[in-house]
């Protein structure tokens, strides 16, 4: 029977490490070897890094961080009304709330994407409507620019912010915010001061699942953005796949593997943010 | 979170805008009328003669090419004729295919279809084989596109198609006019064309123009010509409304009022919008050809043959230049399309801007270099 179950256990230690660990391995190996076009040579060599580590990738790579912190932000400002009020104000219809907001999640990533491209379109849906209600005139002139990549990445993004939130608040007993009211709070006070506090580990885990993943977008920009303005992802994807150059590429991911790593763990470290908090 | 198939990925990489996923309706009724005046084809095949192997009966036969890239009627009647199985997987950029073909996957793969650039490449990593022309149909090739930089003796590949780039623009917006690569680059400058200006997402193409302007030969693997020619088009990128090759919409709603594009792109435009003008710059540009090349491995060289045997008969290139909108390698191909094919003539490329075309080899040396060239000029348009 123990034994049953400690084999039970091992499958998915087996399967993280089959296809999560031995790749990384790989792109590791590969981060140190010598490249050539279109394969390594494996060896040791730092070249891979001190490239990476140029001017241009780090400005990239900093460009990048401010990305990823002003799209978490976006996602964090619109998914908190959200998953408040699903939380807190539906009872009944919960359950087709938080299907209705997993649905597009569930669908390709890609046609989502580019379904925004249509409707964005200089002579497309939204400027129709928008033409319509005279809250604009002429072409619509979203696409290629920053806001629609935010508008693409907020929406793309927000089941992973909305979810966790909605988890976190949800768990605050109402006796709790009832009697912040009763000691005479008004509604805003008792969200930013009792809530919102309550909600840390959602709030933590949302940004964490929101901004990682974001680091490494590209495909958004790409489509919605003109192409413009290079992201790490980019780049990334560019060396294995344009110019060849797997060890590049492969010395840039361990890079910002190990910068996220301190980030993550620095982030758990200070706000304690994964303990549940104690009620 | 990110998609992770690759062609997903390269959704806007290298080529893939001149990779129609959408046909023109125009093209595709063009392709009907053709099926309908079919009645040519008969008197081609008794001009056979003997200088090609029969048709091969049955087996399979894994293609590994763009996407769209045939008339659906010459993929069923050849499937109807030899009774080979044909298995279509498809790229979109030749980088994709290229990294493929060069790992295990890539295997099972008997024909691919990359563009001219990518040849000398694939040969070089052994991943194509030599061509028996014995069995190849070559008096259906025009011998302009044969015998060419990137396959001096055509061991590795035949022509299927080919085009250029060239600039689209509006003439009532762009009063500059356009005749040389310099003047796009002072059009795009201007006050009322800034910041609608759209540049192609290819880095040779996008590092071409730079070099084309000053007179310099883009084949050219001198970093210090590359690294000037990236500080031109980084003080241009200014300029970009974005990096698409095939922004119909853009252009045909006025949003975008140059851009740089291939002649089939500039074709689909103007169906939509008649009064936008395409020119191919001076001096210089682009000749891009797509071709039919075996894989070193492939398992079914037979059909392979019998595959381009059958698809580079004159009734079957006129019936695949309706559909994909580019012309194939036919000779006379021009005098032979039908009249009813939309704006015909702007599918050909004139003898005389012909002859200043020049195709592009990939030097795998300065590749890594180019590329980060070309993301510093995309950086640059932020």
């Amino acid at each position: 029977m123990a034994l049953g179950r400690s084999l039970l256990g091992l499958s998915p230690l087996a399967w993280l490490c089959l296809l999560f660990v031995v790749p990384l391995g790989f792109t590791v190996v590969y981060a140190f070897a010598h490249a050539t076009y279109g394969g390594v040579q494996i060896g040791f060599t730092l070249t891979n890094f001190k490239q990476a580590l140029g001017g241009f990738y780090l400005s990239i790579f900093l460009r990048t961080l401010r990305f990823a912190a002003t799209g978490t932000l976006l996602c964090f400002v619109v998914a908190v009304p959200l998953a408040y009020f699903i939380a807190r104000k539906i009872k009944r219809f919960r359950g087709l709330f938080i299907v209705l907001l997993l649905i597009p999640f569930w669908t390709s990533f890609l046609i989502r994407t580019l379904a925004w491209e249509t409707l964005l379109a200089p002579n497309g849906p939204v400027r129709d409507g928008l033409n319509f209600l005279h809250l604009h005139h002429g072409l619509l002139n979203v696409l290629d620019t920053p806001t629609a990549v935010f508008i693409g990445i907020v929406y793309g993004y927000l089941p992973l912010m909305a979810m966790p939130l909605f988890v976190a608040f949800d768990r605050i007993p109402r006796d709790l915010t009832e009697a912040s009211a009763d000691l005479g709070s008004g509604r805003l006070g008792t969200f930013l001061r009792v809530t919102l506090p309550l909600a840390r580990p959602g709030v933590a885990a949302g940004c964490l699942l929101t901004f990682v993943p974001m680091t490494g977008e590209y495909v958004i920009p790409a489509l919605l953005g003109g192409d413009k303005g290079v992201l790490m992802g980019g780049l990334i994807a560019n060396q294995y796949l344009t110019a060849q150059n797997f060890a590049l590429g492969s010395a840039m991911a361990v890079l910002i593997l190990a910068v996220l790593g301190v980030f993550v763990f620095m982030l758990a470290r200070t706000t304690g943010g994964f303990r549940p908090v104690p009620q | 979170m990110e998609p992770t198939d690759f062609a997903v990925t390269v959704v806007k990489g290298r080529r893939v805008g001149r990779r129609e996923f959408l046909t023109a309706g125009a093209a595709g009724a063009g392709a009907l009328l053709l099926a309908a005046c079919g009645g040519s084809s008969t008197s081609t095949s008794t001009a056979k003669a003997s200088s090609h192997a029969g048709l091969a009966k049955g087996g399979t036969l894994n293609l590994w090419t763009w996407p769209d890239y045939y008339a659906p009627a010459n993929l069923k009647a050849f499937q109807a004729k030899t009774g080979t199985k044909l298995n279509i997987a498809t790229y979109d950029s030749n980088d994709t295919a290229f990294a493929k073909l060069n790992t295990a996957g890539g295997a099972s793969f008997d024909i691919v279809v990359p563009t001219s650039d990518f040849v000398p490449v694939m040969a070089q990593h052994g991943l194509l084989q030599k061509l028996d022309h014995s069995r190849i149909p070559l008096q259906y090739v025009d011998p302009k596109l044969l015998r060419k930089v990137f396959d001096p003796h055509n061991d590795y590949s035949i022509p299927k198609d080919y085009g250029t780039i060239g600039v689209i623009y509006n003439p009532a917006v762009v009063k500059h006019p356009i005749r040389t690569w310099q003047d796009y680059l002072d059009a795009g400058a201007q006050p009322g064309v800034s910041g609608k200006v759209e540049l192609a997402d290819v880095p040779d193409e996008t590092l071409g123009i730079a070099l084309w302007a000053e007179g310099k030969d883009w084949n050219t693997d001198n970093l210090a010509d590359l690294r000037h020619a990236a500080e031109v088009m980084k003080a241009f990128a200014k300029h970009v409304h974005a990096f698409n090759e095939f922004d119909v919409s853009g252009v045909t709603s006025g949003a975008v009022v140059m851009a740089v594009v291939t002649q089939g792109t500039a074709r689909e435009m103007m169906l939509q919008k008649k009064s936008l003008k395409f020119v191919i710059p001076q001096p210089q540009s682009e000749l891009w050809v797509d071709n039919y090349c075996i894989t070193a491995k492939a398992p079914d060289v037979n059909q392979a043959y019998s595959f381009i045997d059958y698809m580079l008969q004159p009734a079957h290139q006129l019936k695949d230049c309706a559909f994909i909108g580019y012309p194939t390698a036919l000779p006379n191909l021009q005098s032979k399309l039908p009249a009813s094919v939309p704006l015909r003539n702007e599918i050909f490329i004139s003898p005389a801007d012909f002859n200043r075309l020049v195709p592009h080899v990939i030097h795998p040396a300065i590749q890594g270099t180019v590329e980060n060239l070309y993301s510093e000029i995309q950086a640059a348009a932020a």
